[in-house]
């Protein structure tokens, strides 16, 4: 079941009611999984097998690591997590990219091997869930939280239907003791929730899907098309991935806070970012947390030398970008990134201005709290208008190698931004696409829009959030959005989120 | 909570309010003497009161624009019908009607765009779906057949919503979409059911539309599109299919899709197929204002291209030790 859909609509406000009218956890947590299996289930039934398969394993074995008393038996459970968790992950979604890799490899050598490709289905929201049960069985080796010995509180935290397929990926030690709780209704956090949910519908229906439209007709056959409208999409791609997944995790954040839940901010506007490093303090932050938690600081940190934090920094962002796809093209974002980390632009959170905003996170103790991006001021002064401009200079020549189809593909595009940036024609070309029609300005108004309103409301974590304005102006605003949303909507472009397919 | 489900009330109230005025403005039916797709209804009188045997084009708009019926019909010596309107009406409504309306010694000719035969059109856009159904109710039980309630909520819902949002905005501000241009008139089509309105006129720009095939739509397309041809051998009507036109653009621009699509046509489908995408490539010239619709000269010569290949088809079948015309 997709969020943008009327079975989306119609499910939510029954699951509201009938959770709302339980008053023990446990009865919470069960119309909760039952909620869950059902949203999961309706894009095929087998998955649900297969998350109930991964959560009783890590259950079980997150039990038996809470009551393993000798290391060496620790080591042994915690491994039994790792390779099932894993392995099931590589099974389903990286089987097939090693056994062509190999195949292809093999044959450069003058030896083909027989072909072994498996016809299997990627679950959808796999390497989410994967990734949240193995921080919960991670957690407890470490002794960061203690084996939970309800079924019914794990099989929630891990099936939770509105984070369960693209996100945030919890932790156990914020999600789980919610779940342990009975939960009051919160008016506040209600109201906050279905603000979030309208503007995640928003960005995806009216934004993202749009600015699909542009990405799709010039990525297709890229050796086509010139060097500024090749750059034209990839502002828009940036902006659509944005968009796209941005909304996915407003909707599920919202949804939680419906039932009294708090989700982890996955979000906190990385466009206006002053470094890479930075980015990736504001970009799907709950994977890039997950990756610094359990890769990073694993593998030594910045803890020895400057070598090993280019090494531990490489290692993770390729290992992040493996996550979010079995192909080159992914590796090589996940290098890119690491590189340009490694290499120092990310440092420049280090500065006073990183420390102040580091300081600001620990005082406030909450993982909501994240530091205003690009200052205080309404009007940002020249110097960070240009660290923003040139952060995401880099973030979208990034994003060609995320988009593109092959890595062939990325450097040709890459290489016509450059090539063309001279060519007469090549402008001209881009001329006559944005004088010709609608679907330039339409994109340009949107991207203006979006970034005004971003900015103006920064400083909060939802735009809609419209503060002490008073109600009637509220709901006219709420009321303008909605309709527009369906107005506005491109039919038939939005079942399906960018992230479903990692 | 009782203030949050009161004000979760009020809220939807006001919505409600409003989705009352803008859906039942855009239900209101156009003026059924020059919608569009009200043709549909002298179609399917013209496929009821046309003689035996006949030549029956079937397929959306590439359709409607892409044919010469007249020189069809007198080259196979034949009866004609175009049976083609508008690719949002999708594969089942048309394959329905016609598999319940043709007889021994008919043949058929299907030409479906690739997004009726290969992505999200193959069930047929619901908002024209529901305007058809309001020129002419009668139509529903060729529908039926169809639909899916699941996929109705997940996918088709919203859609609807949107299409009826759209219009009912049009029409409060005094627009009738349904006449959008002087050629998507009813009045437009012949007596053969071939759109003439633009005959004569200057063409218009247009854009290439992407190519996607989705694997399910495709099987699905292929099932009943095998289903049809078994219900027309078993009453003696012969089944050819045809690519719909390209540009030679289009074709450079989603060619791997393309050939992947011929080649499941060509290994899938029962259907004998007439010609391969490169013989149906027309010049971008040739294209009156969308990547289907042809002009007048470029429809003839596709009705010429189609009347010999269904000639040399039939003499092949007729050499043939076995008269198997597969």
């Amino acid at each position: 079941m997709t969020f943008t859909s009327l079975t989306f609509i119609g499910f939510l406000p029954l699951v509201f009611a009938l959770y709302w009218l339980l008053r023990t956890p446990r009865r919470q947590n069960l119309i909760l999984i039952l909620a869950s299996y059902l949203f999961y289930g309706w894009w095929d039934y087998r998955f649900c097998a297969l998350i109930l398969f991964s959560s009783l394993l890590d259950f079980v074995l997150g039990w038996y690591l809470g009551q393993a008393r000798s290391k060496r038996a620790r080591k042994w459970l915690l491994g039994a997590s790792l390779f099932a968790n894993l392995g099931m992950l590589g099974l389903f979604k990286y089987f097939n990219f090693f056994a062509g890799s190999f195949s292809h490899l093999a044959t450069g050598f003058g030896w083909t091997p027989g072909s072994v490709t498996l016809n299997i289905i990627l679950p959808v929201g796999i390497s989410f869930y994967t990734f949240q049960t193995l921080s919960y069985s991670i957690d407890i080796y470490r002794g960061k939280i203690r084996a939970t010995k309800n079924i019914l509180d794990y099989l929630a935290f891990v099936s939770f239907f509105p984070q369960l397929v693209a996100g945030p990926i919890e932790r156990a030690s914020h999600l789980l003791p919610q779940f342990e709780k009975l939960r009051r209704f919160d008016q506040g956090l209600a109201r906050s929730g279905c603000r979030l949910i309208l503007w995640g519908f928003f960005k995806k229906i009216v934004i993202a899907d749009r600015l699909g439209v542009v990405v799709d007709q010039f990525y297709a056959q890229p050796e086509l098309v010139s060097g500024p409208l090749l750059a034209f999409a990839t502002v828009s791609f940036a902006f659509q991935i944005y968009c796209d997944f941005s909304a996915y995790s407003d909707i599920a954040i919202g949804t939680g806070r419906l039932f009294g839940i708090r989700l982890m901010r996955n979000f906190a506007y990385p466009y206006f970012s002053q470094s890479v490093g930075e980015f990736w303090r504001r970009w799907h932050i709950s994977l890039s947390t997950w990756f610094r938690d359990y890769v990073y600081i694993p593998l030594g940190g910045s803890q020895q030398g400057s070598f090993r934090r280019t090494r531990n920094l490489l290692a993770t962002f390729l290992v992040s970008g493996l996550w979010h796809g079995a192909g080159w093209q992914y590796l090589a974002w996940g290098g890119v990134h690491g590189s340009m980390v490694a290499s120092g632009h990310g440092n420049r959170g280090r500065n006073e201005k990183g420390k102040q905003d580091a300081a600001i996170q620990k005082r406030e103790g909450g993982r909501d709290v994240i530091p205003t991006p690009g200052g205080e001021q309404n009007i940002p002064c020249l110097r960070t208008l240009l660290n923003i401009t040139f952060t995401f200079g880099i973030v979208c020549l990034c994003w060609v190698f995320f988009r593109a189809d092959n890595i062939q593909d990325a450097l040709l595009i890459i290489g016509r931004f450059f090539t063309d940036a001279f060519s007469a024609a090549a402008w001209q070309e881009f001329f006559a696409f944005a004088g010709e029609g609608k679907l330039f300005k339409r994109s340009l108004m949107l991207l203006g829009f979006l970034v005004a309103i971003e900015w103006i409301q920064r400083r909060k974590m939802c735009p809609l959030d419209l503060g002490r304005c008073p109600a009637p102006m509220r709901w006219a605003i709420y009321t303008t959005v909605l309709w527009g949303t369906l107005y506005y909507m491109m039919p038939s472009a939005g079942q399906q989120f960018i992230y479903f397919e990692f | 909570m009782t203030s949050f489900v009161l004000r979760c009330g009020g809220f939807a109230l006001i919505q409600l309010v409003i989705a009352w005025v803008l859906i039942s403005k855009g239900l209101e039916p156009a003026a059924e003497e020059n919608a569009y797709l009200a043709a549909m209804l002298d179609k399917s009188q013209l496929l009821a009161d046309t003689s035996q045997p006949r030549v029956i084009t079937v397929g959306g708009s590439n359709v409607a624009f892409g044919f010469d019926s007249q020189s069809l019909g007198e080259r196979l010596g034949l009866q004609p019908v175009n049976f083609g309107l508008h690719a949002a009406l999708g594969m089942y409504f048309p394959l329905n009607f016609v598999e319940s309306h043709v007889r021994q010694g008919d043949t058929v000719v299907l030409s479906f765009e690739f997004a009726v035969i290969a992505s999200s059109e193959i069930d047929g856009n619901p908002a024209y779906v529901q305007e058809l159904l309001s020129y002419w109710p009668a139509a529903k039980p060729w529908f039926e057949s169809n639909f899916s309630w699941k996929r109705f909520l997940d996918r088709e819902a919203l859609d609807l919503l949107h299409q009826w949002v759209v219009r009912g905005k049009r029409r409060l501000k005094g627009d009738q979409p349904q006449v959008i241009s002087t050629v998507y008139q009813r009045r437009n089509f012949n007596q053969l059911g071939d759109m003439v309105g633009h005959h004569g006129q200057p063409t218009k720009p247009w854009k290439h539309g992407k190519v996607v095939i989705l694997p399910d739509s495709l099987e699905r397309a292929m099932l009943r599109l095998n289903q049809f041809h078994q219900a027309c051998i078993e009453k003696g009507v012969k089944v050819y299919y045809s690519s719909p036109p390209i540009s030679p653009a289009r074709l450079a621009l989603f060619e791997s899709e393309l050939r992947k699509l011929e080649e499941a046509l060509g290994e899938q489908m029962t259907i004998p197929v007439l010609n391969s995408l490169d013989e149906m490539v027309f010049q971008e010239h040739e294209f009156f204002d969308s990547q289907y619709h042809l002009t007048q000269a470029a429809a003839a010569r596709r009705s010429q291209v189609l009347a010999e290949a269904i000639l040399r088809r039939e003499g092949q079948q007729a050499s043939a030790p076995h008269g198997n015309w597969r």
